[in-house]
């Protein structure tokens, strides 16, 4: 489908859709919105199960703790190493004299996985002038068309340190804000970031330096996404758009322990499995060495650093926990799923092609280890395929095989609940949108289309379209 | 078809638009084309079949009249009815504070924004529909803190008189101290601190010896830690002395402090402090805390040995309005009568129902309050709050009769006090004081006479409450 045609049809549905909502309902053909006769908003088909977007996974609870929920469907046998896992999750790390739980540092960013994975949910950028607390940032220089990191402060800035080594420094954000106009003359206000960095110990950055911000990602439904068959995903790429739709999609083909494969997880795609992710995230975010990355993260120039720098810090069942802990996180269930409203911006997302990525469902197949998550009928709302969102939303910073416009669609399932488990609405991979409405207005690149088929719709439209997402 | 809510406006006469000044709560509806006194008014069918014409009704859900509570401001909880839009107005002093416009509609919640004086705050709620309808209600608000306790004493406040029972006697002392307006100590100290009318500091360990603290501006409220202290100015600023190793006073450094010096905060509108930690709550509703970490009392996601000499904003937590602080936890009032708290919990002081080994939390958890609250109070590890309707519930540590539930048994979550409803509460480490309808309350140990007679002539403890004499 080309973007003239993805706007043409936004367009007649924006002409058509009355604002009000006297008109009674109205079945939609096929599920896409495209208003046939002007008689009203269409309203999508309720999809059986799209309630319940984790399968058998998904929990009830739908308040502050609803991120940190065992799967519904995790027997009572299998509780213990989950709890197992969600204590290495909870527990605070120590630098030494504990030996069930030390091996901090030397350089880190928190003391536990929670200190920044709020309530398993989503960080969000720091107050001005405050350095982050659910955020990290990622660096690197352009080195031909790739990158390399920084000699002097590796791959991630880390802010904090145990006792006699130095915290490489901080970074703080303050935003800009400009204003922009839908089609029909509302205003809106997108903020942009600007990154100062502060107390650097290794000296000042180097100009070219590219900087990657990036809040932590929720924690529901990994699982469930690795249990994805690969070629379910592979299937929805198209990088070279044979489609001509306007939307490629592209997979990341990453390092794991077994050569190449298809990245899932990471902003970017830049993980292929929970191991690996769980791992990554122990030594770069925790300096938590374990059996798949033994050395601990000191640049050379680092001498406190490496002169702490010690022996394995958790050993291959400690890893496992955890990872058994991350992947049996559930999904809530959507109790609006039903209503008119909902339908009707579920309409409007996929006239608008919002789904061209965001991917609404799969039926998982068999990881093995998981019985909980084999088989499962699942919507995160996520083709785990990179896409190119346009210069506005680029870091820059290429990763592996995505480039430094590209990014991995993030599944949308709990977006809704961010204020309630998160204290804030900030959403992206900086956190620089303050909604729903705010993120999709900042898409670019292949989702342009879409965005300016929102731009173009109406108010209620617009109203319905994010109640939709909100919704899942 | 809007007749439903209308069946269950109740309307109260006026009799004299002073009546919210003397403290006694008020309500009045004025229809229309009433004539001004509305004093012939009945909900009749209104106004002949114009569908929806119905006078405007209005009131105040809390905080309860005459609440105390040692921060700049409170949020008032109004429930209207109308027919037609309006300004809904909080008048306090004869000047509107608040305004907000109004849609029409029944049984809206709306919340306004009350800024307090040390000492009674009279206001007013007032809407006027578009159609000049008016509907009116009255209540106070107490600014400062009329009730606290420490490992030695419980003391509470009445016209402008501060009583301090035990000591290791039996009889209350009245403080040599005129115009007293709040009363603030460290639950697991012996010092208390005094805030005269003029915003002056008074301090004594002995409820005898009165010394003078001097604090460069006047002082709304004094958050006394274990062994620093935050003066809360009334201009929103905030002042801190003491010792420093943990970097509890917030001045980016680990030097102690012998005179107040000020913290780069402004709009402060309340202070707490644990052992050796510091918070604020800034009128945009974030809280900043600095300090010690060990427990997790700065609620920033994670537990550390290091000082932090350097306020942060604790994440999760907006809308916050109030805050009290224990020994090492924390717990916050936000809007809507939503409770947090966070820090050590091992003795299920946190009130989300953990409590032992891994009872502590390192950020925000929710109070298990099943009702809105209106205010907070904690003292060592207990912890209180008043709902929006009145009444006073506690939890966590016990073994003292500390909460006044009835039992002397450890309760995470929160629990009914015995006495009821409660205008003050003032939570010590090993005893409670609360004032209820004018009268004073007393419960927990009794080592030191803070009941009445020592043991063994006197209880030891007592886990319901003891109705004190004012001197």
């Amino acid at each position: 489908m080309s973007r003239a045609l993805v706007v043409g049809i936004a367009a007649l549905c924006a002409c058509g859709a009355p604002t009000t909502e006297e008109t009674g309902p109205t079945s939609s053909s096929g599920g896409y919105g495209g208003s046939e006769g002007g008689h009203g908003p269409v309203v999508a088909d309720f999809e059986p199960g799209e309630e319940r977007p984790g399968g058998d996974t998904t929990v009830e609870l739908r308040d502050e703790n609803a991120f940190l929920q065992a799967a519904a469907n995790l027997s009572a046998a299998r509780r213990g190493p989950y709890e197992a896992g969600f204590a290495l999750f909870d527990i605070a790390w120590l630098a030494e004299g504990n030996e069930d739980r030390d091996g901090l540092g030397p350089t880190y960013l928190g003391t536990s996985c929670r200190a920044c994975h709020f309530r398993g949910g989503r960080g969000t950028p720091p107050p001005p002038d405050q350095p982050m607390t659910s955020a990290l940032v990622r660096l690197s220089l352009p080195d031909g068309g790739g990158s390399v990191p920084d000699d002097r402060y590796g791959e991630q800035l880390q802010t904090k340190a145990i006792a006699g080594v130095s915290p490489e420094g901080w970074v703080s954000v303050a935003f800009e804000a400009e204003t922009h106009n839908f089609d029909d003359g509302a205003p809106y206000e997108l903020l942009s970031p600007r990154y100062s960095p502060r107390d650097l110990a290794f000296g000042s950055f180097a100009p070219e330096t590219l900087f990657s911000i990036r809040v932590a990602p929720p924690m529901i439904g990994l699982g469930l996404l690795e249990a994805i068959d690969e070629a379910d995903i592979r299937a929805l790429a198209d990088p070279d758009d044979l489609d001509g739709d306007g939307i490629s999609g592209r997979t990341n083909e990453v390092p794991s322990e077994a050569g190449l494969a298809l990245g899932r997880f990471g902003l970017k795609a830049n993980q292929p499995d929970l191991r690996r992710q769980t791992a990554a995230a122990f030594l770069e975010d925790l300096g938590i060495t374990s059996p798949v990355f033994p050395d601990d993260n000191c640049p050379s120039v680092q001498v406190a650093c490496q002169a702490s720098a010690g022996e394995l810090d958790i050993d291959e069942a400690r890893l496992d926990a955890t990872v058994f802990f991350s992947s049996l996180l559930a999904v809530p269930h959507r109790p609006e799923a039903r209503e008119r409203e909902v339908l009707q911006g579920k309409a409007l997302f996929i006239s608008a092609r919002c789904d061209g990525c965001h991917h609404p469902s799969f039926v998982t197949g068999e990881l093995e280890g998981f019985p909980e998550l084999s088989h499962q009928r699942i919507f995160p709302y996520s083709d785990l395929l990179l896409h190119d969102l346009g210069e506005g939303l680029a870091d820059g910073r290429p990763d592996f095989g995505a480039t430094g416009r590209e990014w991995r669609t993030p599944p949308l399932w709990g977006v809704g609940l961010t204020e309630l488990v998160s204290g804030h609405t900030r959403l992206l991979h900086d956190g620089r949108a303050r909604s729903v409405e705010e993120a999709i207005l900042w898409h670019g690149g292949e989702a342009e289309a879409a965005r300016d088929a929102f731009v173009a719709m109406s108010a209620s439209e617009r109203a319905w379209l994010v109640r939709f997402v909100r919704s899942l | 078809m809007r007749s439903w809510w209308w069946a269950t406006v109740a309307f109260v006469v006026a009799c004299g638009s002073d009546a919210a000044q003397t403290g006694s709560a008020t309500s009045t509806t004025t229809a229309t084309t009433g004539g001004g006194a509305g004093g012939d008014d009945t909900p009749g069918d209104g106004g002949g079949g114009q569908g929806g014409n119905l006078p405007p009704s209005l009131r105040i859900e809390g905080p309860p009249d005459g609440l105390a509570t040692p921060t700049r401001t409170a949020e008032i909880t109004t429930v209207l009815s109308t027919s037609r839009a309006g300004e809904l107005s909080l008048v306090k002093s004869g000047a509107a504070v608040h305004r907000l416009d109004v849609e029409p509609g029944a049984e809206q919640t709306l919340r306004l924004r009350l800024p307090l004086d040390l000492g009674s705050n009279a206001y007013e709620v007032r809407f006027v529909a578009a159609d000049g309808a008016t509907a009116t209600d009255g209540r106070t608000v107490y600014g400062g803190a009329r009730t606290t306790g420490n490992l030695s004493f419980l003391a509470a406040l009445r016209d402008g008189q501060a009583h301090c029972l035990g000591g290791g006697t039996p009889e209350p002392k009245v403080l040599t101290v005129d115009q007293v307006r709040s009363l603030s100590a460290y639950g697991n100290g012996n010092a208390l601190y005094i805030v005269d009318s003029a915003g002056d500091v008074h301090r004594t360990s002995d409820c005898v010896t009165i010394e003078s603290a001097a604090v460069p501006a006047p002082v709304f409220t004094v958050a006394v830690g274990g062994a620093h202290r935050l003066y809360l100015a009334a201009d929103g600023t905030v002042w801190a002395e003491g010792l420093n190793a943990e970097g509890q006073l917030g001045l980016g450094d680990l030097d102690d402090r012998d005179t107040p010096q000020a913290l780069p905060l402004t709009g402060v509108i309340a202070v707490a402090a644990t052992s050796d930690a510091s918070f604020a709550v800034l009128d945009d509703g974030s809280v900043m805390s600095w300090g010690a970490n060990d427990e997790g009392q700065l609620g920033v996601g994670e537990e550390d040995d290091a000082p932090h000499p350097t306020p942060a904003t604790v994440p999760l937590v907006r809308g916050a309005l109030a805050i009290d602080a224990g020994r090492d936890h924390v717990v916050v009032l936000a809007t809507a009568g939503k409770l947090w708290s966070w820090g050590g919990g091992a003795s299920g002081q946190l009130g989300d129902g953990g409590s032992g080994f891994l009872g502590s939390e390192a950020q925000a958890v929710a109070v298990q309050l099943a009702v809105p609250a209106a205010a907070v109070a904690a003292g060592g590890n207990t912890s209180y709050a008043i709902a929006l309707s009145g009444e006073l519930y506690g939890w966590g540590q016990n073994s003292l009769a500390q909460l006044g539930v009835g039992d002397t048994n450890q309760h995470p979550l929160p629990t009914a006090c015995v006495v009821g409803s409660s205008g003050s509460i003032g939570a010590g480490a090993v005893g409670a004081t609360a004032l209820s309808n004018g009268r004073l309350y007393v419960w927990g140990t009794n080592a030191g006479g803070q009941l009445g007679d020592l043991p063994p002539v006197g209880p030891e403890r007592s886990s319901t409450p003891i109705e004190k004499a004012w001197p």
